[in-house]
Protein backbone atom coordinates (compact mmCIF):
# COMPACT_ATOMS: atom_id res chain seq x y z
CA UNK A 1 0.00 0.00 0.00
CA UNK A 2 1.22 3.50 -0.82
CA UNK A 3 0.91 6.13 1.87
CA UNK A 4 0.61 9.70 0.68
CA UNK A 5 -0.99 12.69 2.47
CA UNK A 6 -3.95 12.52 0.07
CA UNK A 7 -4.55 8.81 0.74
CA UNK A 8 -4.35 9.42 4.50
CA UNK A 9 -6.80 12.32 4.13
CA UNK A 10 -9.20 10.21 2.04
CA UNK A 11 -9.06 7.36 4.54
CA UNK A 12 -9.63 9.74 7.47
CA UNK A 13 -12.61 11.27 5.67
CA UNK A 14 -13.99 7.78 4.96
CA UNK A 15 -13.49 6.76 8.58
CA UNK A 16 -15.19 9.83 9.99
CA UNK A 17 -18.02 9.69 7.43
CA UNK A 18 -18.69 6.00 8.08
CA UNK A 19 -18.55 6.56 11.86
CA UNK A 20 -20.95 9.51 11.67
CA UNK A 21 -23.30 7.79 9.24
CA UNK A 22 -23.46 4.64 11.38
CA UNK A 23 -24.17 6.72 14.47
CA UNK A 24 -26.82 8.66 12.57
CA UNK A 25 -28.18 5.44 11.04
CA UNK A 26 -29.07 4.13 14.49
CA UNK A 27 -30.75 7.43 15.26
CA UNK A 28 -32.53 7.38 11.89
CA UNK A 29 -33.97 3.98 12.71
CA UNK A 30 -35.39 5.37 15.97
CA UNK A 31 -36.82 8.36 14.11
CA UNK A 32 -38.50 6.16 11.50
CA UNK A 33 -39.98 3.90 14.18
CA UNK A 34 -40.96 6.32 16.92
CA UNK A 35 -41.27 9.86 15.55
CA UNK A 36 -44.66 11.36 16.38
CA UNK A 37 -44.76 15.15 16.36
CA UNK A 38 -48.09 15.15 18.20
CA UNK A 39 -46.73 13.22 21.15
CA UNK A 40 -45.14 14.91 24.15
CA UNK A 41 -43.54 11.69 25.34
CA UNK A 42 -40.05 11.69 26.79
CA UNK A 43 -38.79 9.72 23.80
CA UNK A 44 -40.25 12.20 21.29
CA UNK A 45 -38.82 15.20 23.17
CA UNK A 46 -35.47 13.40 23.29
CA UNK A 47 -35.57 12.71 19.51
CA UNK A 48 -36.41 16.36 18.83
CA UNK A 49 -33.43 17.47 20.88
CA UNK A 50 -31.05 15.05 19.21
CA UNK A 51 -32.13 15.56 15.61
CA UNK A 52 -30.49 18.98 15.31
CA UNK A 53 -27.17 17.71 16.64
CA UNK A 54 -27.23 14.60 14.44
CA UNK A 55 -28.22 16.63 11.36
CA UNK A 56 -25.41 19.10 11.99
CA UNK A 57 -22.83 16.30 12.35
CA UNK A 58 -24.17 14.64 9.21
CA UNK A 59 -24.02 17.93 7.37
CA UNK A 60 -20.29 18.16 8.02
CA UNK A 61 -19.72 14.46 7.22
CA UNK A 62 -21.64 14.52 3.94
CA UNK A 63 -20.08 17.87 3.01
CA UNK A 64 -16.68 16.18 3.40
CA UNK A 65 -18.01 13.31 1.29
CA UNK A 66 -18.72 15.74 -1.58
CA UNK A 67 -15.15 17.01 -1.45
CA UNK A 68 -13.71 13.51 -1.18
CA UNK A 69 -14.90 12.69 -4.73
CA UNK A 70 -12.77 15.51 -6.08
CA UNK A 71 -9.82 14.52 -3.90
CA UNK A 72 -10.14 10.87 -4.90
CA UNK A 73 -10.00 11.65 -8.62
CA UNK A 74 -7.16 14.11 -8.08
CA UNK A 75 -5.25 11.50 -6.05
CA UNK A 76 -5.77 8.78 -8.66
CA UNK A 77 -4.50 11.18 -11.30
CA UNK A 78 -1.45 12.17 -9.23
CA UNK A 79 -0.52 8.56 -8.46
CA UNK A 80 -0.32 7.68 -12.15
CA UNK A 81 3.37 8.58 -12.29
CA UNK A 82 4.17 5.88 -9.73
CA UNK A 83 2.80 2.87 -11.63
CA UNK A 84 4.25 1.22 -14.70
CA UNK A 85 1.79 1.44 -17.55
CA UNK A 86 -0.45 4.09 -15.97
CA UNK A 87 -0.68 7.29 -18.00
CA UNK A 88 -3.51 8.83 -16.00
CA UNK A 89 -6.12 8.03 -13.33
CA UNK A 90 -7.52 5.23 -15.52
CA UNK A 91 -4.37 3.18 -15.09
CA UNK A 92 -4.36 3.72 -11.34
CA UNK A 93 -8.06 2.81 -10.99
CA UNK A 94 -7.30 -0.32 -13.05
CA UNK A 95 -4.54 -1.56 -10.74
CA UNK A 96 -6.98 -3.71 -8.82
CA UNK A 97 -10.64 -4.67 -8.89
CA UNK A 98 -11.69 -1.95 -6.41
CA UNK A 99 -10.69 1.24 -8.27
CA UNK A 100 -13.66 1.78 -10.57
CA UNK A 101 -16.26 0.41 -8.10
CA UNK A 102 -14.96 2.96 -5.57
CA UNK A 103 -15.29 5.74 -8.12
CA UNK A 104 -18.84 4.71 -9.10
CA UNK A 105 -19.86 4.45 -5.43
CA UNK A 106 -18.34 7.85 -4.73
CA UNK A 107 -20.29 9.41 -7.59
CA UNK A 108 -23.54 7.78 -6.39
CA UNK A 109 -22.96 8.88 -2.81
CA UNK A 110 -22.02 12.36 -4.05
CA UNK A 111 -25.46 12.90 -5.60
CA UNK A 112 -27.33 11.31 -2.70
CA UNK A 113 -25.33 13.34 -0.18
CA UNK A 114 -26.03 16.55 -2.08
CA UNK A 115 -29.73 15.71 -2.10
CA UNK A 116 -29.65 14.93 1.64
CA UNK A 117 -27.87 18.21 2.39
CA UNK A 118 -30.50 20.18 0.51
CA UNK A 119 -33.35 18.28 2.15
CA UNK A 120 -31.77 19.05 5.51
CA UNK A 121 -31.42 22.72 4.60
CA UNK A 122 -35.12 22.89 3.67
CA UNK A 123 -36.20 20.87 6.72
CA UNK A 124 -34.34 23.26 9.01
CA UNK A 125 -36.45 26.11 7.68
CA UNK A 126 -39.73 24.52 8.75
CA UNK A 127 -40.73 24.92 12.38
CA UNK A 128 -42.29 21.47 12.73
CA UNK A 129 -39.49 19.20 11.41
CA UNK A 130 -41.48 18.70 8.17
CA UNK A 131 -39.00 16.46 6.31
CA UNK A 132 -37.48 14.64 9.24
CA UNK A 133 -38.76 11.22 8.17
CA UNK A 134 -37.85 11.81 4.52
CA UNK A 135 -34.28 12.85 5.23
CA UNK A 136 -33.65 10.06 7.70
CA UNK A 137 -35.28 7.62 5.30
CA UNK A 138 -32.83 8.78 2.64
CA UNK A 139 -30.03 8.38 5.15
CA UNK A 140 -30.95 4.71 5.48
CA UNK A 141 -30.17 4.42 1.75
CA UNK A 142 -26.97 6.46 1.98
CA UNK A 143 -25.59 4.66 5.06
CA UNK A 144 -24.92 1.22 3.52
CA UNK A 145 -23.54 2.81 0.33
CA UNK A 146 -21.17 4.92 2.40
CA UNK A 147 -19.97 1.90 4.35
CA UNK A 148 -19.51 -0.03 1.11
CA UNK A 149 -17.66 2.91 -0.42
CA UNK A 150 -15.36 3.15 2.62
CA UNK A 151 -14.65 -0.58 2.40
CA UNK A 152 -13.93 -0.59 -1.36
CA UNK A 153 -11.77 2.53 -1.05
CA UNK A 154 -9.75 0.89 1.73
CA UNK A 155 -9.42 -2.30 -0.33
CA UNK A 156 -8.35 -0.21 -3.33
CA UNK A 157 -5.64 1.66 -1.44
CA UNK A 158 -4.46 -1.51 0.33
CA UNK A 159 -4.13 -3.19 -3.06
CA UNK A 160 -1.98 -0.46 -4.61
CA UNK A 161 1.18 -2.49 -5.24
CA UNK A 162 3.87 -0.44 -7.05
CA UNK A 163 5.24 -3.54 -8.82
CA UNK A 164 1.92 -4.19 -10.58
CA UNK A 165 2.00 -3.34 -14.27
CA UNK A 166 -1.29 -1.74 -15.20
CA UNK A 167 -2.91 -0.84 -18.48
CA UNK A 168 -3.26 2.70 -19.76
CA UNK A 169 -6.40 4.53 -20.81
CA UNK A 170 -5.75 3.79 -24.46
CA UNK A 171 -6.67 0.14 -24.02
CA UNK A 172 -9.77 0.77 -21.87
CA UNK A 173 -11.31 3.72 -23.72
CA UNK A 174 -10.82 2.39 -27.22
CA UNK A 175 -13.61 2.29 -29.78
CA UNK A 176 -12.35 -1.10 -30.90
CA UNK A 177 -12.24 -2.59 -27.41
CA UNK A 178 -14.87 -4.39 -25.33
CA UNK A 179 -16.80 -3.35 -22.25
CA UNK A 180 -18.79 -0.29 -21.20
CA UNK A 181 -15.90 2.17 -21.64
CA UNK A 182 -15.29 0.93 -25.18
CA UNK A 183 -19.02 1.09 -25.93
CA UNK A 184 -19.07 4.72 -24.81
CA UNK A 185 -15.95 5.52 -26.81
CA UNK A 186 -17.52 3.94 -29.89
CA UNK A 187 -20.50 6.33 -30.04
CA UNK A 188 -20.70 8.02 -33.44
CA UNK A 189 -19.88 11.72 -33.26
CA UNK A 190 -22.83 13.26 -35.08
CA UNK A 191 -25.67 11.52 -33.16
CA UNK A 192 -23.78 12.04 -29.89
CA UNK A 193 -23.49 15.78 -30.51
CA UNK A 194 -27.10 15.98 -31.71
CA UNK A 195 -28.26 14.32 -28.50
CA UNK A 196 -25.92 16.54 -26.46
CA UNK A 197 -27.35 19.80 -27.77
CA UNK A 198 -30.93 18.51 -27.87
CA UNK A 199 -30.61 17.69 -24.18
CA UNK A 200 -29.20 21.18 -23.53
CA UNK A 201 -32.21 22.77 -25.24
CA UNK A 202 -34.72 20.51 -23.54
CA UNK A 203 -33.18 21.07 -20.12
CA UNK A 204 -33.21 24.82 -20.59
CA UNK A 205 -36.86 24.69 -21.72
CA UNK A 206 -37.93 22.44 -18.82
CA UNK A 207 -35.90 24.57 -16.39
CA UNK A 208 -37.60 27.78 -17.51
CA UNK A 209 -41.03 26.10 -17.55
CA UNK A 210 -40.33 24.59 -14.14
CA UNK A 211 -40.04 28.06 -12.62
CA UNK A 212 -43.64 28.62 -13.67
CA UNK A 213 -45.10 25.13 -13.27
CA UNK A 214 -43.66 23.49 -10.14
CA UNK A 215 -45.23 20.16 -11.13
CA UNK A 216 -42.38 19.76 -13.61
CA UNK A 217 -39.91 19.18 -10.76
CA UNK A 218 -39.45 15.44 -11.21
CA UNK A 219 -39.07 15.97 -14.98
CA UNK A 220 -36.32 18.49 -14.38
CA UNK A 221 -34.59 16.07 -11.99
CA UNK A 222 -34.79 13.29 -14.58
CA UNK A 223 -33.59 15.71 -17.29
CA UNK A 224 -30.60 16.69 -15.15
CA UNK A 225 -29.58 13.07 -14.64
CA UNK A 226 -30.08 12.31 -18.33
CA UNK A 227 -28.08 15.39 -19.36
CA UNK A 228 -25.31 14.30 -17.01
CA UNK A 229 -25.23 10.84 -18.59
CA UNK A 230 -25.22 12.24 -22.12
CA UNK A 231 -22.50 14.72 -21.12
CA UNK A 232 -20.28 11.87 -19.88
CA UNK A 233 -20.88 9.95 -23.12
CA UNK A 234 -20.03 13.05 -25.18
CA UNK A 235 -16.89 13.73 -23.15
CA UNK A 236 -15.67 10.18 -23.86
CA UNK A 237 -16.91 9.81 -27.43
CA UNK A 238 -16.33 13.31 -28.81
CA UNK A 239 -15.03 16.08 -26.58
CA UNK A 240 -11.87 14.25 -25.50
CA UNK A 241 -10.91 13.77 -29.16
CA UNK A 242 -11.14 17.52 -29.75
CA UNK A 243 -9.17 18.37 -26.61
CA UNK A 244 -6.39 15.86 -27.30
CA UNK A 245 -6.52 16.68 -31.02
CA UNK A 246 -6.33 12.94 -31.61
CA UNK A 247 -9.18 10.93 -33.19
CA UNK A 248 -8.34 7.82 -31.14
CA UNK A 249 -7.83 9.13 -27.60
CA UNK A 250 -11.09 8.90 -25.64
CA UNK A 251 -9.92 9.05 -22.01
CA UNK A 252 -12.10 11.21 -19.71
CA UNK A 253 -9.31 11.36 -17.08
CA UNK A 254 -6.43 12.73 -19.16
CA UNK A 255 -8.49 15.96 -19.28
CA UNK A 256 -7.38 16.47 -15.67
CA UNK A 257 -3.72 16.67 -16.65
CA UNK A 258 -1.65 19.85 -16.55
CA UNK A 259 -0.81 19.30 -20.22
CA UNK A 260 -4.42 20.06 -21.11
CA UNK A 261 -4.67 23.01 -18.73
CA UNK A 262 -6.61 21.00 -16.10
CA UNK A 263 -9.63 21.59 -18.30
CA UNK A 264 -11.28 18.46 -16.88
CA UNK A 265 -11.80 20.17 -13.53
CA UNK A 266 -13.44 23.13 -15.26
CA UNK A 267 -15.77 20.70 -17.05
CA UNK A 268 -16.55 18.23 -14.29
CA UNK A 269 -17.07 20.57 -11.33
CA UNK A 270 -19.92 22.58 -12.93
CA UNK A 271 -21.37 19.41 -14.47
CA UNK A 272 -21.52 17.55 -11.15
CA UNK A 273 -22.71 20.61 -9.23
CA UNK A 274 -25.42 21.34 -11.81
CA UNK A 275 -26.66 17.74 -11.81
CA UNK A 276 -26.80 17.68 -8.01
CA UNK A 277 -28.69 20.99 -8.00
CA UNK A 278 -31.12 19.83 -10.72
CA UNK A 279 -31.75 16.56 -8.93
CA UNK A 280 -32.35 18.33 -5.62
CA UNK A 281 -34.63 20.96 -7.21
CA UNK A 282 -36.80 18.31 -8.78
CA UNK A 283 -37.01 16.13 -5.72
CA UNK A 284 -37.81 18.80 -3.14
CA UNK A 285 -40.60 20.34 -5.24
CA UNK A 286 -43.22 17.75 -4.24
CA UNK A 287 -42.91 19.01 -0.64
CA UNK A 288 -44.13 22.49 -1.59
CA UNK A 289 -47.59 21.62 -0.24
CA UNK A 290 -46.30 20.99 3.29
CA UNK A 291 -47.76 23.90 5.26
CA UNK A 292 -44.58 24.94 7.06
CA UNK A 293 -42.61 24.84 3.78
CA UNK A 294 -45.03 26.68 1.53
CA UNK A 295 -43.06 29.90 1.89
CA UNK A 296 -39.68 28.17 1.75
CA UNK A 297 -39.72 25.72 -1.16
CA UNK A 298 -40.43 28.14 -4.05
CA UNK A 299 -37.36 30.24 -3.17
CA UNK A 300 -35.15 27.20 -2.66
CA UNK A 301 -36.28 25.66 -5.95
CA UNK A 302 -35.70 28.88 -7.87
CA UNK A 303 -32.25 29.05 -6.36
CA UNK A 304 -31.49 25.43 -7.30
CA UNK A 305 -32.82 25.80 -10.85
CA UNK A 306 -30.63 28.87 -11.25
CA UNK A 307 -27.62 26.91 -9.98
CA UNK A 308 -28.38 23.94 -12.22
CA UNK A 309 -28.89 26.03 -15.35
CA UNK A 310 -25.79 28.11 -14.62
CA UNK A 311 -23.70 24.96 -14.06
CA UNK A 312 -24.96 23.23 -17.19
CA UNK A 313 -24.60 26.48 -19.12
CA UNK A 314 -20.98 26.77 -18.05
CA UNK A 315 -20.32 23.16 -18.97
CA UNK A 316 -21.98 23.41 -22.40
CA UNK A 317 -20.26 26.72 -23.14
CA UNK A 318 -16.84 25.36 -22.23
CA UNK A 319 -17.42 22.10 -24.11
CA UNK A 320 -18.53 24.00 -27.22
CA UNK A 321 -15.56 26.36 -27.03
CA UNK A 322 -13.15 23.42 -26.68
CA UNK A 323 -14.61 21.78 -29.79
CA UNK A 324 -14.61 25.00 -31.82
CA UNK A 325 -11.06 26.01 -31.01
CA UNK A 326 -9.63 22.53 -31.71
CA UNK A 327 -7.80 22.06 -35.03
CA UNK A 328 -9.17 18.49 -35.18
CA UNK A 329 -11.94 18.07 -37.76
CA UNK A 330 -14.42 15.27 -37.05
CA UNK A 331 -17.44 16.71 -38.86
CA UNK A 332 -17.46 18.24 -42.30
CA UNK B 1 -53.10 31.65 25.75
CA UNK B 2 -50.37 29.37 27.07
CA UNK B 3 -51.21 25.74 27.65
CA UNK B 4 -49.07 23.17 29.42
CA UNK B 5 -49.90 19.53 28.94
CA UNK B 6 -48.35 16.89 31.25
CA UNK B 7 -45.11 18.83 31.46
CA UNK B 8 -42.24 17.24 33.41
CA UNK B 9 -38.70 18.46 33.88
CA UNK B 10 -35.93 16.23 35.16
CA UNK B 11 -32.41 17.47 35.83
CA UNK B 12 -29.37 15.15 35.70
CA UNK B 13 -31.57 12.43 34.25
CA UNK B 14 -30.27 8.90 34.73
CA UNK B 15 -27.57 10.01 37.16
CA UNK B 16 -27.41 9.41 40.92
CA UNK B 17 -28.28 13.09 41.53
CA UNK B 18 -31.38 13.00 39.29
CA UNK B 19 -33.89 15.63 40.36
CA UNK B 20 -37.48 15.78 39.20
CA UNK B 21 -38.33 19.50 39.33
CA UNK B 22 -41.78 19.28 37.70
CA UNK B 23 -44.14 16.32 37.56
CA UNK B 24 -46.82 16.10 34.88
CA UNK B 25 -47.98 19.70 35.24
CA UNK B 26 -51.04 20.61 33.16
CA UNK B 27 -52.16 24.19 33.17
CA UNK B 28 -53.96 26.77 31.06
CA UNK B 29 -52.84 30.39 31.38
CA UNK B 30 -55.10 32.98 29.81
CA UNK B 31 -53.85 36.24 28.36
CA UNK B 32 -53.75 39.27 30.64
CA UNK B 33 -53.62 39.73 34.41
CA UNK B 34 -50.98 38.93 36.98
CA UNK B 35 -50.48 35.26 37.81
CA UNK B 36 -48.32 34.43 40.79
CA UNK B 37 -46.63 31.06 41.27
CA UNK B 38 -45.94 30.55 44.94
CA UNK B 39 -44.25 27.76 46.82
CA UNK B 40 -41.21 26.94 48.91
CA UNK B 41 -37.69 26.71 47.51
CA UNK B 42 -37.36 23.66 45.24
CA UNK B 43 -41.09 23.50 44.52
CA UNK B 44 -40.51 24.07 40.80
CA UNK B 45 -41.63 27.71 40.39
CA UNK B 46 -38.53 28.94 38.59
CA UNK B 47 -38.33 25.80 36.45
CA UNK B 48 -41.94 26.26 35.41
CA UNK B 49 -41.33 29.89 34.45
CA UNK B 50 -38.21 29.01 32.45
CA UNK B 51 -40.25 26.43 30.51
CA UNK B 52 -43.12 28.85 29.91
CA UNK B 53 -40.64 31.51 28.78
CA UNK B 54 -38.95 29.05 26.40
CA UNK B 55 -35.62 29.39 28.20
CA UNK B 56 -35.53 25.61 28.65
CA UNK B 57 -37.34 22.61 27.22
CA UNK B 58 -39.41 20.08 29.14
CA UNK B 59 -38.21 16.51 29.54
CA UNK B 60 -41.68 15.41 28.49
CA UNK B 61 -45.00 17.07 27.77
CA UNK B 62 -45.99 19.91 25.48
CA UNK B 63 -46.33 23.68 25.82
CA UNK B 64 -48.36 25.67 23.31
CA UNK B 65 -48.55 29.41 22.80
CA UNK B 66 -51.80 30.53 21.15
CA UNK B 67 -52.23 27.03 19.77
CA UNK B 68 -48.73 26.81 18.30
CA UNK B 69 -46.46 24.13 19.75
CA UNK B 70 -43.72 26.01 21.54
CA UNK B 71 -41.74 23.41 23.45
CA UNK B 72 -40.64 21.43 20.38
CA UNK B 73 -39.67 24.34 18.17
CA UNK B 74 -36.17 24.15 16.72
CA UNK B 75 -33.88 26.60 18.50
CA UNK B 76 -33.81 29.24 15.74
CA UNK B 77 -37.61 29.56 15.84
CA UNK B 78 -37.71 29.40 19.62
CA UNK B 79 -35.23 32.28 19.88
CA UNK B 80 -37.45 34.36 17.65
CA UNK B 81 -40.56 33.63 19.74
CA UNK B 82 -38.63 34.33 22.95
CA UNK B 83 -37.37 37.68 21.69
CA UNK B 84 -40.76 38.91 20.52
CA UNK B 85 -43.10 37.38 23.10
CA UNK B 86 -41.35 37.29 26.45
CA UNK B 87 -39.61 39.84 28.65
CA UNK B 88 -37.66 38.54 31.62
CA UNK B 89 -36.97 40.03 35.03
CA UNK B 90 -34.57 38.03 37.18
CA UNK B 91 -34.08 37.71 40.91
CA UNK B 92 -30.43 38.87 40.67
CA UNK B 93 -31.37 41.61 38.13
CA UNK B 94 -28.67 40.22 35.76
CA UNK B 95 -27.65 43.68 34.57
CA UNK B 96 -24.37 43.79 32.70
CA UNK B 97 -21.72 45.52 34.78
CA UNK B 98 -19.52 47.98 32.94
CA UNK B 99 -22.39 49.11 30.70
CA UNK B 100 -24.60 52.11 31.33
CA UNK B 101 -28.25 51.91 32.34
CA UNK B 102 -29.27 52.93 28.81
CA UNK B 103 -27.02 50.32 27.18
CA UNK B 104 -28.40 47.60 29.45
CA UNK B 105 -31.95 48.46 28.47
CA UNK B 106 -31.07 48.47 24.76
CA UNK B 107 -29.19 45.18 24.87
CA UNK B 108 -32.03 42.66 24.15
CA UNK B 109 -33.04 44.67 21.08
CA UNK B 110 -29.67 44.55 19.32
CA UNK B 111 -30.26 41.15 17.59
CA UNK B 112 -33.49 42.49 16.04
CA UNK B 113 -31.59 45.13 14.09
CA UNK B 114 -33.77 48.12 14.89
CA UNK B 115 -32.35 51.49 13.78
CA UNK B 116 -30.00 52.75 16.50
CA UNK B 117 -31.63 56.16 16.95
CA UNK B 118 -35.09 54.59 17.27
CA UNK B 119 -33.71 52.14 19.82
CA UNK B 120 -32.10 54.86 21.93
CA UNK B 121 -35.37 56.80 21.94
CA UNK B 122 -37.39 53.71 22.95
CA UNK B 123 -34.97 52.90 25.79
CA UNK B 124 -34.94 56.51 26.96
CA UNK B 125 -38.75 56.62 26.97
CA UNK B 126 -38.90 53.46 29.09
CA UNK B 127 -36.35 54.83 31.53
CA UNK B 128 -38.37 58.08 31.83
CA UNK B 129 -41.49 55.99 32.42
CA UNK B 130 -39.77 54.21 35.32
CA UNK B 131 -38.27 57.39 36.77
CA UNK B 132 -34.74 56.59 35.69
CA UNK B 133 -34.32 59.16 32.93
CA UNK B 134 -31.54 60.97 34.73
CA UNK B 135 -29.66 57.76 35.44
CA UNK B 136 -29.44 56.70 31.77
CA UNK B 137 -25.75 57.48 31.43
CA UNK B 138 -24.79 55.96 34.81
CA UNK B 139 -22.99 52.66 35.17
CA UNK B 140 -25.41 50.02 36.50
CA UNK B 141 -23.18 49.15 39.45
CA UNK B 142 -23.94 52.58 40.92
CA UNK B 143 -27.70 51.86 41.13
CA UNK B 144 -29.61 51.01 44.29
CA UNK B 145 -31.54 47.71 44.46
CA UNK B 146 -34.85 49.34 43.54
CA UNK B 147 -33.32 51.26 40.66
CA UNK B 148 -31.59 48.14 39.40
CA UNK B 149 -34.87 46.20 39.40
CA UNK B 150 -36.68 49.03 37.58
CA UNK B 151 -33.86 49.06 35.02
CA UNK B 152 -34.33 45.30 34.61
CA UNK B 153 -38.04 45.89 34.10
CA UNK B 154 -37.35 48.52 31.44
CA UNK B 155 -34.96 46.09 29.74
CA UNK B 156 -37.66 43.39 29.77
CA UNK B 157 -39.98 45.78 27.91
CA UNK B 158 -37.60 47.03 25.21
CA UNK B 159 -38.86 44.50 22.63
CA UNK B 160 -42.48 45.25 23.55
CA UNK B 161 -43.28 41.70 24.69
CA UNK B 162 -46.81 40.55 25.43
CA UNK B 163 -45.72 38.42 28.38
CA UNK B 164 -43.52 39.52 31.30
CA UNK B 165 -41.90 36.79 33.37
CA UNK B 166 -40.53 37.91 36.73
CA UNK B 167 -38.66 35.39 38.84
CA UNK B 168 -38.64 36.45 42.51
CA UNK B 169 -38.54 40.13 41.51
CA UNK B 170 -38.72 41.37 45.10
CA UNK B 171 -36.21 38.98 46.67
CA UNK B 172 -33.48 41.62 47.03
CA UNK B 173 -35.69 44.60 47.78
CA UNK B 174 -37.03 46.13 50.98
CA UNK B 175 -40.80 46.36 51.47
CA UNK B 176 -41.15 49.87 50.03
CA UNK B 177 -39.16 49.01 46.90
CA UNK B 178 -41.03 45.71 46.57
CA UNK B 179 -44.38 47.50 46.58
CA UNK B 180 -43.04 49.94 43.99
CA UNK B 181 -42.06 47.08 41.66
CA UNK B 182 -45.40 45.33 42.21
CA UNK B 183 -47.27 48.50 41.29
CA UNK B 184 -45.25 48.73 38.09
CA UNK B 185 -46.00 45.09 37.24
CA UNK B 186 -49.70 45.73 37.98
CA UNK B 187 -49.64 48.68 35.59
CA UNK B 188 -48.16 46.50 32.87
CA UNK B 189 -51.00 43.99 33.34
CA UNK B 190 -53.50 46.87 33.21
CA UNK B 191 -52.00 47.84 29.82
CA UNK B 192 -52.97 44.39 28.53
CA UNK B 193 -49.75 42.49 29.08
CA UNK B 194 -49.64 39.12 30.79
CA UNK B 195 -47.47 39.00 33.91
CA UNK B 196 -46.17 35.81 35.52
CA UNK B 197 -44.38 36.13 38.85
CA UNK B 198 -42.74 33.44 40.92
CA UNK B 199 -42.35 34.32 44.57
CA UNK B 200 -42.55 33.16 48.12
CA UNK B 201 -42.88 36.72 49.38
CA UNK B 202 -46.31 37.35 51.05
CA UNK B 203 -46.14 40.95 49.82
CA UNK B 204 -46.45 39.62 46.29
CA UNK B 205 -49.44 37.30 46.90
CA UNK B 206 -51.27 40.06 48.72
CA UNK B 207 -50.74 42.70 46.03
CA UNK B 208 -54.06 43.96 44.70
CA UNK B 209 -53.07 43.49 41.10
CA UNK B 210 -52.71 39.69 41.43
CA UNK B 211 -55.48 37.95 39.49
CA UNK B 212 -54.52 34.30 39.96
CA UNK B 213 -52.48 32.41 42.53
CA UNK B 214 -51.01 29.01 41.74
CA UNK B 215 -49.27 27.07 44.47
CA UNK B 216 -46.60 24.48 43.77
CA UNK B 217 -45.07 21.86 45.96
CA UNK B 218 -42.56 19.16 44.99
CA UNK B 219 -43.07 19.89 41.31
CA UNK B 220 -46.87 19.62 41.39
CA UNK B 221 -49.68 22.16 41.47
CA UNK B 222 -51.40 21.85 44.83
CA UNK B 223 -53.66 24.90 44.65
CA UNK B 224 -54.95 27.16 41.89
CA UNK B 225 -57.26 30.02 42.77
CA UNK B 226 -58.39 33.30 41.22
CA UNK B 227 -57.90 36.37 43.41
Amino acid sequence: MLITPAIVALQLIALSVVGTVLLAGGFAWRILRHWDIHSGSELQVCLERQTYLISTLLGFALGAELLSLLLFIHTAENLSSQFIGAMCATGVLNINAFGFPTLLLKITVFFLAALWLWLNRVDNQGDDYPLVRVKYGLLMVIAPLTVLEGATQTAFFLGLEPEVITSCCGSLFSAEGRGVAAELAGWPVRPALALFYTMAGLLLAVGLAFRRWPGLGPLFAAGSVLSFSVAIVVIIAVLSLYVYENPNHHCPFCLLKAGYGYVGYALYIPLFAATAAGLSAGLITPFRRVVSLQAVIPGEVRHLIGLALAGFGLFYALATWLMLRSPLILLN
Amino acid sequence: MIELSAVSKVFHQGRPNEFRALREVSLTLERGGVTVFKGPSGSGKTTLLTLIGALARPTSGRITLDGRLLSNLPERFLTDVRRHTFGFVFQQFNLIRGLTVLENVMLPAYPLGRPYRELVNAAQTLLEQFGLGEKAANQVEWLSGGEAQRTALARALINNPTVIIADEPTAHLDSARSREVLVLLGELAAQGRTVFISSHDPLVFEAVSVSRLIELQDGRIVADSPC
